[in-house]
């Protein structure tokens, strides 16, 4: 009793929260206690608090291996802001002396987050060795089996480097992980897990399906939906460039509404600019790619909109999962074209090495081996030698890897060997391909189903789910007339410069 | 309506001396010495590293469309293009406005990012601890420009340094015109207020998104000018472009060789001492010459022989190097002509410079 007073206690001190969310000092006590734990949560229900607060009160250093650099810096960036110093991203973007200056000082900090492929690195692992390493946490822990969305093939070396490392206490986290999945995880770390699997249904969100014949229709839909309320929305594309577009046209079709795009092809201020805005209501709508959404922490995100569909259901559960966190109703509407099948197939192609990719990777590495040269490190470099994606290019050099054939970008080959490696590599390459056009086809499955959407998308990752009397999908029915979420009130437009410049400096002005 | 102008402006200024490529490097400020001196002898000072973001295929597009337009046109197989008659009147246009008078790229490029960066990250900064937030999400996300901000934070901590910071700026923003002043101000963040973003701006002023990037550049480079040359009346905003005066040379590695000439050393001294080519060298003390304008070239190129390759440069019209050589006796070498390149408007008589 006094324990669990206590954590409470360190959570107001050290993050400003009153009482735990569902499932949160479940996990963290297990965690303090040094066991092993599988933690599944649902999106948004905060998982960093699992380890974040561990990581204060612990000794030594707590170890998160996160799979995107872009979530890592976000994360550290609003530690920092929470008053949290000790906490560093390690990415490969630093350049040699800063990294060995860091190397050497990272005993100081108590949380790191580090990229499964930096893990890999001896030098890194080095200087790991010589520290206490009190917790292990693998976020976004699907990424360990192939059959999560983002099968990440460095997750699966993760055990090595826990066993390297002096053998911690693991917890690995996942919002979105099939009973397969789970399995998996549990499988690839070889130890005893205490599991904690929480509900990821969101009964709040309305699951919405709308066929349209051409995509004018869904801007029409859209359109329509939102000339009828002002609430923070978000309406998710494939393609930067269909962002860019329909944000130009919806800003034309909706002037009341203030609209921007976000992908990642944008300059790194800008992208602080149009999350930050949307965080404070300066923006109604934002168009994006899958790029946007990663650290973001608006509650009152009412619609989601998914103008293109994503090319698994994982992917899609987490994007809906943005809306809502407030717990009040929110409504996610896929809006479904023939044609947009497409895309997630493209997509999956432009992924993996295609068979004419994998006969030049292999010429490459004979051309190389004979005249006795080192491969490049930087994928920039190959590029330049032939076509191909950073994805598919990973993919084959870790495939290279597992069989021996290059090490660290050295090639060690066995002339007899390497047909038979690159047969290998295809037959993986297959592999890969079937698993995500089974996954695809099951999204496509759900989204051509005739009875509960919400039945349909959540008893794959758990067994049963909450009923939803009122909005619940568009095969049960739902009234959008009656829905009546609070409208954001905008930010008083200021006329001149000098008003702007005195909201922003003078007591009294700001607010 | 900027980029075009600025592209019509040097290819008015170059002619056929260097290829298109030419003017993209100069515009993105490559760190070449041939950049900046290009910007030099053609007097295209001003646009040097004015759109430090474009890249090869969006200023191929740029003169692509230009030529659709008819404001340039271009010879059958020759490289070269013209400026047409519409083309010259675009660039009158273009003349005519303020940004045209406030660039000035080979002075300010250098800076430019870092005064607005350190600007944008000091107005949030006190606009947040106005209110006792200390705790928010930084515009700009540079280890530098945040250690520079906490420093500066931490020397003044005075409770009406806000407000003192506000009448700094409100002073020199009166001094340009209103939308000039209202784009500014549009991109500056504060307590639970962010900024516009480029393509935000871009809409809002119906500008293309090249020219936002143009317009921005140009407005701070005259604010950076007003501000330096009043230093007094700015102590803050004047406290953003410290650190600049100093850095004269482009390249550290010429500095280091600008060291050793001064301590007598011979070129072929700092060959070895450095373990660099001749030619590395030559490059570097042109690049000196360049920066430098004390810096005397006539222990490497003497009166006479400056005479020879002035007399060239104005027989054949051109500021082609290999041209020059050729029009010169065999003893000059490229070093010398380009040396004297780099001290063309001193050499030259007034007036003479345009070839
Ligand atoms: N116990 C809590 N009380 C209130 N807010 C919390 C609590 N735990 C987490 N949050 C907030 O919930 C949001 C989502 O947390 P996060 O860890 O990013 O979620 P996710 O599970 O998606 O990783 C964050 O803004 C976080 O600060
Ligand atoms: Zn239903």
């Amino acid at each position: 009793m006094s324990n669990t007073i206590l954590l409470e206690k360190e959570l107001e001190t050290y993050f400003g929260y009153s009482t735990f969310r569902v499932g949160q000092k479940e996990i963290i006590s297990d965690v303090l206690n040094g066991k092993n734990v599988l933690g599944i949560l649902p999106t948004g229900t905060g998982k960093s608090i699992c380890y974040q607060l561990p990581a204060r009160l612990l000794e030594g250093v707590t170890i998160v291996v996160s799979p995107l650099i872009s979530l890592m810096m976000d994360q550290v960036k609003e530690l920092k802001a929470t008053n949290f110093k000790e906490v560093v991203a390690l990415n490969s973007f630093l350049d040699y002396d800063k990294r060995k200056q860091l190397y050497k000082n990272l005993y100081r900090y108590k949380l790191i987050y580090v990229s499964p492929e930096m893990l890999q690195q001896k030098e890194l692992q080095f200087y790991l060795k010589k520290m206490t390493v009190s917790l292990f946490v693998i976020d976004e822990a699907h990424c360990i089996s192939q059959w999560g969305h983002e099968f990440r093939p460095d997750y699966q070396k993760l055990k090595t480097v826990i066993n390297q490392i002096g053998d911690p206490p693991v917890l690995a986290l996942s919002a979105t992980a099939t009973r397969e999945v789970q399995d998996d995880i549990i499988n690839s770390l070889e130890r005893p897990i205490c599991k904690h699997i929480y509900p990821m249904d969101r009964s709040n969100i309305t699951l919405s399906i709308q066929e349209v014949i051409i995509n004018e229709e869904k801007l029409e839909i859209i359109t329509n939906v939102l000339s009828e309320h002002k609430v923070p929305s978000l309406i998710y594309f494939s393609s930067k460039n269909a962002a860019e577009n329909v944000s130009h046209l919806l800003s034309k079709r909706l002037p009341e509404h203030r609209v921007a795009f976000y992908h990642g092809g944008m300059e790194q201020m800008d992208r602080v600019a149009i999350q930050q805005q949307f965080m404070n209501d300066q923006i109604d709508i934002v168009c994006c790619t899958s790029a946007f959404g990663m650290g973001i922490n608006k509650n009152n995100i009412r619609f989601v909109f998914h103008y293109h569909f994503p090319g698994q259901i994982e992917s899609y559960i987490q994007e809906i999962g943005r809306a809502g966190r407030d717990g009040n109703q929110s409504i996610s509407v896929l809006l479904y074209c023939r044609q947009d099948s497409f895309l997630p197939q493209q997509m999956i192609e432009s992924e993996l090495p295609s068979d004419g990719d994998l006969f030049r990777a292999r010429q490459l590495f004979i051309k190389y081996q004979d005249e006795d040269k080192i491969l490049p490190v930087e994928f920039q470099e190959i590029q330049a030698m032939f076509e191909i994606s950073e994805v598919q290019w990973r993919f084959i050099s870790s495939q290279l890897e597992k069989h021996g054939i290059k090490h660290k970008n050295g090639i060690k080959y066995d002339e007899s060997k390497v047909d038979e490696t690159f047969e290998q590599i295809k037959n993986i390459r297959d592999e890969r391909l079937y698993v995500k056009q089974t996954k695809l086809k099951d999204m496509m499955n759900w989204i051509h189903l005739k009875t509960c959407l919400r039945e349909g998308l959540y008893t794959r990752f758990q067994n049963g789910y909450t009923k939803v009397e009122e909005y619940c999908c568009s095969n049960c029915g739902i009234h959008l007339q009656d829905f009546n979420p609070k409208q954001t009130i905008p930010l008083k437009q200021l006329p001149t410069w000098e008003m702007k410049l005195k909201r922003l400096l003078v007591v009294g002005e700001s607010k | 309506m900027y980029v075009e102008g600025i592209t019509l402006d040097c290819l008015t200024q170059i002619k056929f001396n260097r290829s298109i490529y030419g003017i993209y490097h100069l515009l993105t400020g490559k760190k070449s010495i041939q950049s900046v001196h290009d910007a030099r002898i053609f007097q295209l000072e001003k646009y040097y590293g004015v759109h430090l973001s474009l890249t090869r295929n969006q200023f191929l597009q740029i003169v692509n469309v230009m030529l659709e337009n008819g404001l340039l046109n271009k010879d059958d197989g020759n490289e070269f293009y013209h400026v047409t008659k519409a083309g010259k009147e675009k660039l009158s246009l273009f003349q005519g406005t303020t940004i045209f008078s406030y660039l000035n790229g080979l002075s300010f490029s250098g800076i430019e990012r870092q005064f607005r960066d350190r600007l944008y990250l000091l107005v949030q900064t006190y606009s947040n601890i106005l209110v006792n937030n200390y705790s928010f999400i930084p515009i700009v996300d540079s280890q530098e420009v945040t250690k520079w901000v906490k420093d500066f934070y931490r020397r003044h901590q005075q409770s009406n340094f806000p407000d003192q910071l506000y009448h700094e700026l409100y002073q020199l923003l009166s001094l340009l015109p209103k939308g000039e002043a209202d784009f500014f101000v549009d991109r500056l963040s504060g307590y639970q207020y962010y900024g516009l973003s480029m393509e935000q701006l871009a809409i809002k002023y119906n500008l293309s998104r090249d020219d936002t990037i143009i317009y921005l550049t140009g407005i701070t480079h005259v604010l950076i000018n007003l501000v330096s040359q009043k230093k007094e009346a700015y102590p803050i905003l004047s406290q953003l472009i410290i650190g600049f005066d100093q850095q004269k040379f482009i390249t550290n590695t010429a500095n280091q060789t600008f060291h050793l000439l001064k301590k007598q050393y011979s070129l072929e001294q700092i060959v070895q001492i450095r373990n660099l080519k001749l030619n590395t060298i030559y490059d570097h003390i042109v690049e000196i010459a360049l920066y430098d304008s004390s810096f005397q070239i006539e222990s490497y190129v003497n009166k006479k022989e400056q005479e020879e390759i002035i007399a060239a440069i104005q027989l054949n019209n051109t500021f082609k190097l290999k041209t020059i050589k050729e029009s010169c006796s065999s003893t000059i070498s490229y070093f010398q002509i380009r040396l004297v390149l780099t001290r063309l408007k001193e050499l030259l008589p007034e007036g003479e410079i345009h070839v």
